[in-house]
C-alpha cells in the first residue's frame, strides 16, 4: 500500500506563528508574536449571527488567577493559504477534502468560545458545565489551560433557542479563529511542518490509530466537514485532514469533550506521525462512534473498524476512549474485534472510578484488553484556588450535574476534579496515570 | 429475593456479577420497556411479553450471571 | 498509632506447627504467649538484627482459631500491652489456607483495634490474601515452606517501613500484594506516548506491562428463584431517573446520591402528566413521552388485576445512576433492597439503561 501510492498529493504544510501576548487594539494585526485584536472586527463577524445579541471579549493567559466558566468550545486560530478547501470545511467553506497545500496557525492562543443557553436542559439533552482554572491546582485538569485564551463570550438573542444559539456560537467561533488566523498570512512563519505519510521501510511495524468520538444529540455533536457523525458508520480519516479541522466539536457533556484544537491536535495522532519513518509506518485513522444504541450495533460499529484497520494493513492498533459509561461497551468491543483480527490492540483510557475508591476502575471489560495505557483516575477532590477574575458569563456556578451552586465562582472550593473542562482527555496529555496501592 | 435486570448491555450487567438478566431484543437502552415505533397497542403487547419474559426468568435457577433474551 | 522507639518490638503470630509444637493435632490449641521468638521468628530477630527484636510469640491452632476470635483477639491486645508491641508480622502462611486466613485476620485486627502496623505474607492462592481487599499488608510468597529464608528478609524490611511509618509507593514498587486503592502521580511520558510504547512492545513480541489489571468482578450468590407468579409481590426499582414532576426529592442527572419512593396506587399505568425521568447517561425523550416504557407499570397493573401476580408494589424505587461514585450506588442499593423486603416484596424487577 505505503510502496504504491504518491504521497504528494496528501502533504500538508503547516506553518507555526507562535503568539506570546494578546492585546486590545485599533487594528486586528499580528507583530512578531503579539497579536493585537480590534474588538469592533470581532464583534461585526458576531453580528452576521441572528441568534447572537452582543458579545465580549477579554484574555486569559497561562498562570493567571482567571477561572472561565460557560466555555463551550476552544479552537485554533488558523487560515488555509494553498491548496483546495478552508480550514473547519462544511463550516467555512464547501465540504471539499482537506489536508493538503499549506495552512498558517497562530500557535500557543485559542479562541475560546462561553455562553449560557436560554432554555433549560436535563437529561441527555443537557449542558454539563465544566470550569477552566488558568492556575492553582486544578490547571492540569483542563483542556486550554495551556494557551493564552482569547474569551469571546456571546450574549444569545431574543428568542434564541438552545440550538440556533448552540450552531450561532460555533459558526462565529470559528469564523473569528480564520480571521485572527489570517493575520499571518504575509509573515514568515517561526516553524514549518511538513506533515505526511511517507512511504517507509517494510519492517517498521504497521499502526493504526481508532479514535472513539462521541455524537448523540444536541449538546453532544461532534462534526465531521460539518456534518454531525450520528449512526454513521466507523470511517477512515487521513491525519492531515484533522489538523485542518475536519473534526468540529459541539460535545457540551464536560467530562467527555474534546475540544475543536484538540481533536486538529490529536496526541496519539501528532505522536504517530513523529514516529512515523522511526520505529513504525503509521498506516492511518479510523474513527468510530461511541455510544451505539444497542449491544448488536455496538457489536457491529467495533467490528466494521477493525476491519478497516485490517484492510489498512495494521498489526497493531492504539484504541482511545471517549465517553460515557456505555461507550465502554463499545471501545472494548473494539478491542476485542482487533484482537479477533489478529491486530495487536492497546487500550488507551481514562479510569472511571473515583481516586482511593477501591473501586474497579473500568466498567466494562474484555480479556483483549490486556495492554491498557491509563490517562488516570478522573474522579479526586481538591481545592480550586481562589481566582481575581472570572470569565465567561455571570458569576454563579452550577455543578455537579445540578446539584451544587456556588455563588461567588472566584472563591475557592472544594472541587470534583472530574468538573474540570474536559477532564478525560487532559488527564493523559498532563502525564498522569493512576498506580495501585 | 431474586432480582432479573432488564438492560440492553447485558454484558456490563454480567461483569458487576448480577445474576438474572433480560435482555430484550427491539428495545434500546433508552426505554428499555419501549418500542415506539410500534403501535401504541401493539407496544403494550410486546411490553406484556416482555414483563412475563422478566417473570419467567425470575423462576429460573441460576448458577451464577445469566442473560436471558427476550 | 503509638509512636515506633527507635528499635521496633515485634509480636509474631505463628501457628503450633510453625512454633514447633506439634503436628495437625495441635491445630485445636487455643491463643498462648512466648516470651521471644520461636520457630521461624529466629529468622526475623536475625534480619532485624539492630532494628529490633521480636519481644513475643503469640500461637493459635488453625482450627481453634475460626470461631474463636474473641479470644485470640484478648490474647493479642494483652500481649501488645504487656510487650509494648510497636509491629505484627504474622506467619508466612505460604499455601496453608487456614492459616493464611488467621494470619489476615490478626493484621487487620491488629491495624483496625489496636492501631498497630501489621505484615503478613502468603501465597498468591491462598485464600486468605482476600484480607488485601481490608487494607492489609501482605506479601506474596511462592507455594512451598522452602522459600522461608528469602521471605524473612522482606517482612523485616517492609515491616521496619511500616513501624517508622514511612511513606510507600505503589504495590508494585514496595513488593506487597495491590488492594485496589488506585491513586493519580504525575510521570514522564503522556498516556499517548506510553500508548505508542506499548502497542510497539507488542507487535515486536516484547514484554509490556498493562497500568489497569483486569480481574473478576465479586460475585453474588444468586437468590433462589421465584415461587408460583400468583404469589408474586414485584417491586420495581430503577436507577433510570424515574421521578414525579417536581423532583421533590432532589434527584441529580449525574454523580446523584439520593433516591426516592413514588406512589403509583391507585394507578393503573404511569402517565406523562405526573411523571419523568431525569438521567444525563440517555436520551429520556421515549420515556418522557410514555414513562411506561421505563417502568413498565401498566403491563404488571394488567397482570394485578387478572391475579396473574398477586400485587405489584404501589411504590416505584427510583434512583439516577449517572456518573454515580460506586460507593454511593452500592449504599442507595442497601438502603433500597432493605425497604423493598420491608414492604414484602418477593421479587425485583429493576429496568436499567
Amino acid at each position: 500500500m505505503n510502496g504504491s501510492v504518491n504521497h504528494r498529493e496528501l502533504c500538508l504544510e503547516v506553518h507555526e506563528h507562535p503568539v506570546t501576548a494578546i492585546v486590545f487594539g485599533d487594528k486586528t494585526v499580528l507583530e512578531g508574536t503579539r497579536l493585537t485584536v480590534n474588538v469592533a472586527d470581532i464583534r461585526a463577524i458576531a453580528a452576521e449571527e441572528d441568534a447572537l445579541a452582543d458579545i465580549e471579549v477579554a484574555v486569559a493567559r497561562p498562570g493567571e488567577a482567571v477561572r472561565i466558566i460557560h466555555a463551550l468550545d476552544a479552537v485554533e486560530a488558523m487560515t488555509k493559504v494553498a491548496g483546495p478547501g478552508t480550514v473547519y470545511p462544511g463550516f467555512l467553506g464547501p465540504p471539499l477534502t482537506v489536508g493538503r497545500g499549506t495552512t498558517k496557525k497562530l500557535t500557543g492562543m485559542l479562541i475560546l468560545s462561553t455562553t449560557e443557553f436560554p432554555e433549560a436542559t436535563s437529561g441527555g439533552l443537557g449542558y454539563r458545565e465544566g470550569i477552566i482554572d488558568m492556575t492553582g491546582p486544578g490547571q492540569p485538569y483542563c483542556q486550554a489551560s495551556n494557551y493564552i485564551n482569547l474569551v469571546v463570550s456571546y450574549k444569545p438573542g431574543q428568542g434564541a433557542t438552545n440550538q440556533e444559539l448552540d450552531d450561532a456560537v460555533r459558526r462565529a467561533t470559528l469564523r473569528i479563529a480564520q480571521f485572527i488566523g489570517k493575520t499571518s498570512v504575509n509573515l514568515a512563519p517561526a516553524k514549518i511542518t511538513k506533515y505526511e505519510l511517507a512511504p517507509v521501510s517494510p519492517d517498521l511495524p504497521r499502526i493504526v490509530y481508532i479514535d472513539q468520538i462521541m455524537s448523540q444529540t444536541l449538546m453532544t455533536r461532534t462534526f465531521i466537514y460539518g456534518q454531525q457523525l450520528v449512526d454513521s458508520l466507523p470511517t477512515l480519516i487521513h491525519p492531515n485532514e484533522l489538523i485542518d479541522g475536519a473534526i468540529v466539536s459541539g460535545n457540551y457533556k464536560n467530562l467527555q469533550k474534546v475540544a475543536t484544537y484538540l481533536h486538529c491536535n490529536k496526541p496519539l495522532m501528532k505522536e504517530l506521525y513523529r514516529r512515523h519513518g522511526v520505529d513504525l509506518n503509521f498506516v492511518g485513522i479510523v474513527i468510530n462512534r461511541g455510544h451505539r444504541d444497542t449491544f448488536d450495533l455496538k457489536e457491529h460499529g467495533a467490528q466494521y473498524a477493525a476491519k478497516l484497520a485490517k484492510m489498512l494493513g495494521a498489526q497493531g492498533a492504539v484504541v482511545a476512549f471517549e465517553g460515557g459509561g456505555g461507550a465502554t461497551v463499545d471501545f472494548m468491543l473494539t478491542v476485542k474485534a482487533c484482537e479477533q483480527l489478529g491486530i495487536h490492540p492497546v487500550a488507551e483510557m481514562f479510569e472511571q472510578a473515583a481516586v482511593g475508591s477501591g473501586e474497579f476502575p473500568i466498567v466494562y471489560h474484555v480479556p483483549a484488553a490486556d495492554a491498557i495505557v491509563s490517562r488516570g483516575a478522573t474522579s479526586e477532590m481538591i481545592t480550586a484556588s481562589k481566582m481575581d477574575r472570572v470569565l465567561g458569563g455571570s458569576h454563579r456556578l452550577v455543578l455537579y450535574g445540578g446539584a451544587t451552586v456556588i455563588e461567588d465562582a472566584s472563591q475557592s472550593f472544594a472541587v470534583a476534579t472530574d468538573e474540570y473542562w474536559g477532564v478525560n482527555w487532559q488527564l493523559g496529555e498532563s502525564r498522569f496515570v493512576a498506580r495501585e496501592y | 429475593m431474586p432480582t432479573v435486570i432488564v438492560t440492553c448491555l447485558q454484558d456490563v450487567a454480567v461483569q458487576v456479577g448480577a445474576n438474572r438478566i433480560l435482555r430484550p431484543h427491539r428495545s434500546t437502552f433508552h426505554r428499555p420497556f419501549g418500542v415506539p415505533d410500534l403501535e401504541l397497542d401493539r407496544e403494550r403487547a410486546w411490553r406484556r411479553g416482555a414483563v412475563e419474559a422478566a417473570l419467567k426468568t425470575l423462576q429460573q435457577p441460576v448458577e451464577g450471571p445469566q442473560v436471558f433474551e427476550y | 498509632m503509638s509512636e515506633a522507639r527507635q528499635s521496633i518490638n515485634v509480636l509474631h503470630f505463628l501457628n503450633p506447627f510453625f512454633a514447633g509444637i506439634g503436628g495437625e493435632e495441635s491445630n485445636d490449641r487455643g491463643p498462648q504467649v512466648e516470651v521471644g521468638s520461636r520457630g521461624p521468628g529466629r529468622l526475623l530477630d536475625q534480619h532485624l538484627a539492630s532494628q529490633g527484636k521480636v519481644v513475643a510469640t503469640l500461637i493459635c491452632g488453625d482450627n481453634y482459631f475460626m470461631g474463636h476470635e474473641s479470644e485470640v483477639a484478648a490474647a493479642l491486645a494483652a500481649a501488645v500491652k504487656a510487650h509494648g508491641v510497636d509491629l505484627v508480622i504474622a506467619g508466612p502462611a505460604f499455601s496453608a489456607g487456614r492459616y493464611g486466613l488467621a494470619c489476615g485476620w490478626i493484621c487487620e485486627f491488629a491495624n483496625q483495634q489496636l492501631s498497630l502496623p501489621a505484615v503478613t505474607a502468603m501465597s498468591m492462592e491462598n485464600p486468605g490474601t482476600e484480607f488485601r481487599r481490608r487494607k492489609i499488608y501482605i506479601l506474596p510468597t511462592g507455594e512451598s515452606v522452602k522459600s522461608m529464608p528469602e521471605v524473612m528478609p522482606r517482612l523485616v524490611q517492609f515491616g521496619v517501613k511500616l513501624a517508622h511509618r514511612q511513606a510507600l509507593g505503589p504495590a508494585e514498587a514496595e513488593g506487597y500484594l495491590p488492594r485496589g486503592l488506585r491513586y493519580n502521580e504525575r510521570v514522564g511520558k503522556t498516556a499517548a506516548a506510553r500508548a505508542v510504547d506499548m502497542v510497539l512492545a507488542k507487535v515486536r513480541g516484547e514484554p509490556y506491562q498493562t497500568e489497569i489489571r483486569l480481574e473478576d468482578q465479586e460475585r453474588v450468590t444468586p437468590p433462589a428463584p421465584l415461587g408460583p407468579l400468583d404469589q408474586a409481590v414485584i417491586a420495581i426499582v430503577t436507577e433510570m431517573g424515574f421521578l414525579p414532576h417536581g423532583n421533590p426529592d432532589r434527584i441529580a442527572s449525574s454523580r446523584n446520591k439520593v433516591w426516592g419512593r413514588y406512589s403509583i396506587a391507585d394507578m393503573n399505568a404511569v402517565s406523562a402528566e405526573q411523571f419523568m425521568y431525569i438521567h444525563g447517561g440517555y436520551n429520556t425523550q421515549d420515556v418522557d413521552q410514555d414513562p411506561n416504557r421505563g417502568v413498565p407499570v401498566d403491563a404488571l397493573r394488567d397482570m394485578e388485576r387478572e391475579g396473574r401476580i398477586k400485587e405489584l408494589i404501589d411504590e416505584v424505587f427510583s434512583t439516577c445512576g449517572n456518573g454515580g461514585a460506586l460507593t454511593e450506588m452500592k449504599r442507595i442499593g442497601e438502603e433500597m433492597a432493605r425497604e423493598v423486603k420491608r414492604r414484602g416484596a418477593t421479587a425485583v424487577i429493576i429496568p436499567a439503561t
